[in-house]
């Protein structure tokens, strides 16, 4: 899955007040490429993996995807598109309380006819995120670990070629968010494209060490191909 | 989706639970109203087939004892041109003055009622099947032998002795206190005519016909009359018994049967008359129907506002995993129907009490049973679901409307 950014800008705000969230942006990401956006506060990375992830539109350029531009697709055709390209996950994993494991691994389903073989593949993937057996547990329950694995398997379910985390561990301590990592790189032996936003250095060092990994810095909504700056100082 | 949906609506027991509640009261008046009219109307019914073709003559201008009609008056109306040939049977009643059953009066249900004594004849009543056909318990009674058969409706309510076998004591003349007494041989089937239980009414207890003339005569010596005769005419429709009861009245303005002057009228009419009232009560229905559709999509529109504005991050998150604008509305809609089925549930459920509590001796409808058939049920679900579907409409739009990138904002 190849995603191409062609002079991506979103400027929110009217004239003197506006805000260049992303400013003329190039980018191009290839299939089973793991990649981590690293930036200061306020410097893009979420407005970069929303407009990526169809979840915003840009105020200009073109976002293409396998070489169609999403840029300016309407709703329903985006929704088609975050259906079966995109898995999304959060820094605060957002499982709906009121239902068990599986059922929010499935949630994407439940517009649609949730067959015996869809309850299996949600099953297979809790055993892939180390949550085997706990399909009935209740999410209330689980560690902040234990949910974003439940986040990554509901992220996998309809299996995706792109996969989206912003700041997947921001809520984790390091070693939890380190095996979260682990299972974010596994997934690029599956040809699954990963874009990671992290505040972490020490994810972009093990990231960057990934075969197929790749670190990317943004600063004022513009990539910087070489940080003239120490990453180490920004936390 | 289904079971999501109802998860979700649960979500917030409390606020739910009470918006159902709020849809059942509304939906339970409904139900209980519309049941209760569908008893009427069946009763009506019942009582405008029974009374079809039946025609009621007494002396004009004169009721109950007063009028009093000569023997001769049923050949006369027989030999009228146009209507003895259609004349399919004949009844005659002749009926005793209040006062000789005065003294019960105050041993009934309410100030006002009173024990209506009436003479049949036995052979007559037989051919026209009337009460003395109807017994349900005893037999009819024996010409000559001063016994009575009284109806279910005295049986039911009467704060005196009124087992067969019991004597009603008859007062002919309060002053040298003659009295006579009638004993109680058999129960006849009241008829229902829906009266509501406050208002005063007559408690008609029979006898024969002959005693009744000769307690009469003993009272004050007249001669042998009817106070009532009734006609059944071989008709399809009350229109055309009125042809019947109009051709009646004309024979009597014309001197016909003088020195008598009758008038004749349809039983039936009364009853059309009842049942156009209950049209009424259907309209009445119909918009206790639509305020309970506005009261009550108003509770599910302001629970659900509620619930969207405090989840609009956890539609944002469905539509990032692929959810379409319109899965989320019917997600919410189908909350909402949730919420007014089991609203629908409740009210039907208290509704079946009140029927049961109202359906007594007291209730507001008169004697006329409850009915719950079928088109009952589906009408109360059908407000449920349109009350359902109304108040789900807004906040479904409102949480479909959301945008995806809400979700990763205020982090
Ligand atoms: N809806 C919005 N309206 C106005 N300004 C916005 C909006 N969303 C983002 N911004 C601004 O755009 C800039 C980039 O925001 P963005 O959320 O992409 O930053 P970020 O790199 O993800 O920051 P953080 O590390 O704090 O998450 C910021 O200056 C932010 O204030
Ligand atoms: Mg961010």
């Amino acid at each position: 899955m190849l995603i191409k950014l062609e002079q991506v800008s979103k400027i929110y705000g009217e004239k003197e007040t506006e805000i260049r969230a992303l400013d003329g942006v190039d980018l191009q990401i290839d299939f089973g490429e793991v990649v981590t956006i690293m930036g200061p506060s306020g410097s893009g990375k979420t407005t970069l993996l929303n407009v990526i992830g169809a979840m915003d539109s840009p105020t200009s350029g073109r976002v293409l995807i396998n070489n169609r531009n999403i840029a300016n697709l309407p709703e329903r055709s985006l929704s088609e598109y975050r259906k079966n390209i995109l898995g999304y996950i959060f820094q605060n994993f957002y499982l709906l309380p009121n239902i068990d494991v599986l059922g929010n691994v499935l949630v994407p389903l439940v517009p649609y006819i949730i067959r015996e073989e869809s309850k299996q593949h949600a099953i297979s993937l809790l055993k892939k995120v180390g949550l085997e057996g706990r399909e009935s547990s209740k999410v209330s329950k689980l560690s902040g670990g234990e949910s974003q694995r439940v986040a990554i398997a509901r992220a996998l379910i309809n299996n995706p070629r792109i996969i989206l985390a912003d700041e997947p561990t921001g809520n984790l301590d390091s070693k939890t968010g380190r095996n979260i990592i682990d299972l974010l790189l596994k997934l690029s032996y599956e040809r699954k494209t990963v874009i990671i936003v992290t505040h972490d250095p020490r994810i972009a060092h093990t990231v960057s060490e990934h075969k197929k990994g790749r670190n990317i810095w943004i600063k004022d909504g513009k990539l910087i191909q070489d940080p003239d700056f120490d990453i180490y100082e920004w936390d | 989706m289904i079971i999501f949906s109802i998860k979700n609506a649960f979500r917030k027991k409390g606020t739910a639970i009470l918006a159902s509640l709020g849809v059942a009261f509304g939906l339970m008046l409904v139900f209980v109203v519309s049941a209760f009219t569908a008893g009427l109307k069946v009763q009506f019914e019942d009582n405008l087939t029974r009374t079809l073709g039946i025609v009621n003559v007494i002396e004009t201008s004169e009721i109950g004892p007063e009028s009093k009609l000569p023997i001769d008056i049923v050949e006369k109306i027989y030999a009228t041109e146009g209507i003895g040939g259609s004349i399919l049977g004949y009844n005659v009643e002749t009926q005793a003055p209040f006062l000789f059953t005065v003294e019960y009066a105050d041993k009934l249900r309410n100030t006002g009622d009173a024990i209506a004594l009436s003479g049949l004849n036995a052979s007559i009543d037989e051919e026209w099947e009337g009460y003395t056909t109807n017994l349900i318990e005893g037999r009819s009674f024996i010409p000559g032998q001063n016994e009575t058969i009284i109806g279910t409706n005295l049986r039911d309510i009467a704060q005196f002795p009124v087992e067969i076998g019991d004597i009603i004591e008859l007062t002919l003349n309060p002053i040298n206190a003659t009295r006579v007494n009638l004993t109680i041989v058999g129960v006849y089937q009241s008829i229902n005519d829906g009266t509501p239980v406050f208002v005063p009414q007559n408690y008609f207890i029979y006898t024969d016909i002959q005693f009744i003339w000769d307690m009469l005569a003993e009272v004050n010596k007249t001669i042998n009359t009817y106070s009532l005769v009734q006609f059944r005419f071989d008709v399809r429709s009350n229109l055309e018994t009125n042809q019947f009861v109009e051709k009646i009245n004309n024979a009597s303005e014309n001197g016909d049967f003088s020195p008598t002057y009758v008038s004749a009228f349809a039983l039936a009419t009364f009853y059309e008359a009842v049942e156009e009232n209950l049209s009424v009560i259907d309209t009445f229905t119909a918009v206790l129907g639509v305020i309970t559709i506005l009261a009550g999509g108003m509770a599910i529109i302001v629970t659900q506002l509620m619930s969207v504005s405090s989840r609009m991050k956890e539609f944002a998150i469905l539509k990032a995993t692929g959810w379409k604008n319109v899965h989320i509305f019917v997600n919410i809609i189908l909350e909402s129907l949730t919420l007014s089925l089991l609203g629908a549930i409740i009210g039907i459920g208290i509704g079946f009490g009140m029927i049961f509590l109202l359906s007594g001796e007291s209730s507001p409808f008169g004697a006329a049973p409850a009915i719950v058939n079928f088109i009952e049920l589906i009408k109360v679900f059908v407000y449920a679901i349109s009350l359902g579907i109304l108040g789900g409409l807004y906040p479904g739009i409102k949480a479909a409307r959301v945008r995806p990138v809400v979700v990763l904002k205020n982090e």
